[in-house]
């Protein structure tokens, strides 16, 4: 079943987030939302994260390129990365068509909350909508 | 009313230190320690600049003795830094949307459209040549044969995309006589964007497929005269006012120690 996008957290900066219990533990899941997937028009390269770093929220966990522009994004929770999605980076045209399970990018194990600044669907719906 | 900007004297450095210095300015700029910057500049060598995430056996006999080899902080294609003109962009941008980004690429090379026109030459916007000379895979064919082709170079291993920047297209992308003259990229960082660009002038005996747009219009160019006036426009369209400046001490000191542990190291330029 596909996850969501209602359900869904999101940062400013457009990655979405999902937390959900696995073995125990409380794991985020974390992608880019559709709309910045489709404003981006054609990602070419993608940069994932090592397993076993540690995040802090906000620290860069990886880099896209579009339309020769290269871009950070931006860990919205702390914690270890204890999974990365490693047929992504060759396989970006699946991000258009399921950003929101093909696409996920990086698990992390939680250290505390989430960044307070997330967004719930609807708010971040007007966000884009500010945007253009 | 404008805003103030800073805009650095046009000097030539060897790649290492050119990429250093723009990184070190896009933090101060995007941290608001400095205002808005641009930057002209040359290359001590002739240098071929890798784009962020090129591969660098991708250069292949590019680079090599007496071209040297950097890796940019900006995307895209590979420029060759021989008879070029190089500018750097440093902006506080806070809108994270590719709105923002685009229209940075489009102002920039609105100017150096007006400027060129005052030269009389006619370039254009990809996106806005009617019948598009080219498709974005084609590459340009040598110089002993200057007409539209679909010919892939001998010799060069052929990525999804022409490794050279000026051997691909996009929108923004400039275009004289059926041939790419300008091209631009971009590094986000939080609060701010690193917009590189470079104008072909003329051919290089490095990368001798690219005429540059003095070839092609058949007149001279002076690189600090165009520099000044493709300045003017940027300060009119962006509503700022130039004031000629140095890096302050601490971009200094940053570029040093950016110079050292990413762009003259090896490992890093030839990390992927």
């Amino acid at each position: 079943m596909s996850r969501d996008s209602k359900q869904l957290r999101y940062a400013e900066t457009h990655e979405w987030v999902d937390v959900a219990e696995e073995n125990g533990e409380r794991i985020a899941t974390i992608g880019i939302s559709k709309f910045a997937i489709e404003a981006l028009n054609d990602l070419v390269y993608m940069d994932l994260p090592e397993v076993g770093r540690k995040l802090a929220i906000g620290d860069e966990f990886g880099e896209v390129e579009s339309v020769k522009a290269v871009s950070p994004l931006y860990s919205p929770v702390a914690g270890e990365v204890v999974a990365v999605h490693t047929e992504l980076p060759d396989n970006l045209e699946g991000l258009n068509e399921d950003p929101y399970e093909f696409g996920w990018i990086l698990k992390v194990k939680l250290d505390g909350e989430p960044a307070e600044t997330l967004m719930d669907h609807a708010t971040y719906e007007k966000q884009c909508a500010q945007a253009g | 009313m404008s805003s103030s900007g800073r805009l650095i004297p046009f000097a030539y450095h060897d790649g290492a230190t050119n990429m250093a210095i723009d990184e070190a300015i896009v933090s101060a700029v995007a941290g608001n320690a400095v205002p808005p910057t641009l930057r002209f500049y040359g290359w001590s060598r002739p240098t071929l600049s890798l784009g962020y995430f090129q591969a660098a056996d991708e250069a292949g006999d590019w680079a090599g003795e007496p071209v040297d080899l950097v890796r940019r902080s900006t995307g895209g294609g590979a420029i060759m830094h021989h008879r070029e003109l190089t500018y750097s962009l440093s902006l506080p941008l806070a809108d994270t949307g590719p709105g923002a980004r685009q229209a940075v690429y489009r102002s920039v090379h609105a100017c150096v459209i007006d400027t060129l026109k005052g030269l009389g030459v006619t370039a254009a916007a990809y996106s806005d040549v009617p019948a598009r000379a080219f498709r974005s895979e084609t590459v340009i064919p040598s110089k002993e044969s200057r007409a539209p082709s679909d010919g892939l170079l001998p010799s060069r291993k052929q990525p999804r995309e022409p490794f050279l920047c000026f051997q691909r297209r996009t929108d923004e992308d400039l275009i004289c006589s059926g041939y790419k003259i300008l091209g631009s990229a971009q590094r986000r960082v939080r609060g701010g964007v690193l917009q590189h660009g470079s104008l072909l002038l003329q051919v290089s005996c490095h990368a001798d497929v690219l005429p540059g747009v003095a070839d092609l219009a058949e007149i001279e160019i002076d690189p600090i005269a165009i520099s000044q006036s493709i300045a003017d426009g940027i300060a009119e369209t962006m509503t700022l006012d130039w004031q000629s400046g140095e890096l302050s001490a601490a971009e200094r000191d940053h570029s040093v120690s950016i110079r050292a542990n990413r762009y003259a190291a090896a490992d890093w330029t030839r990390r992927r």
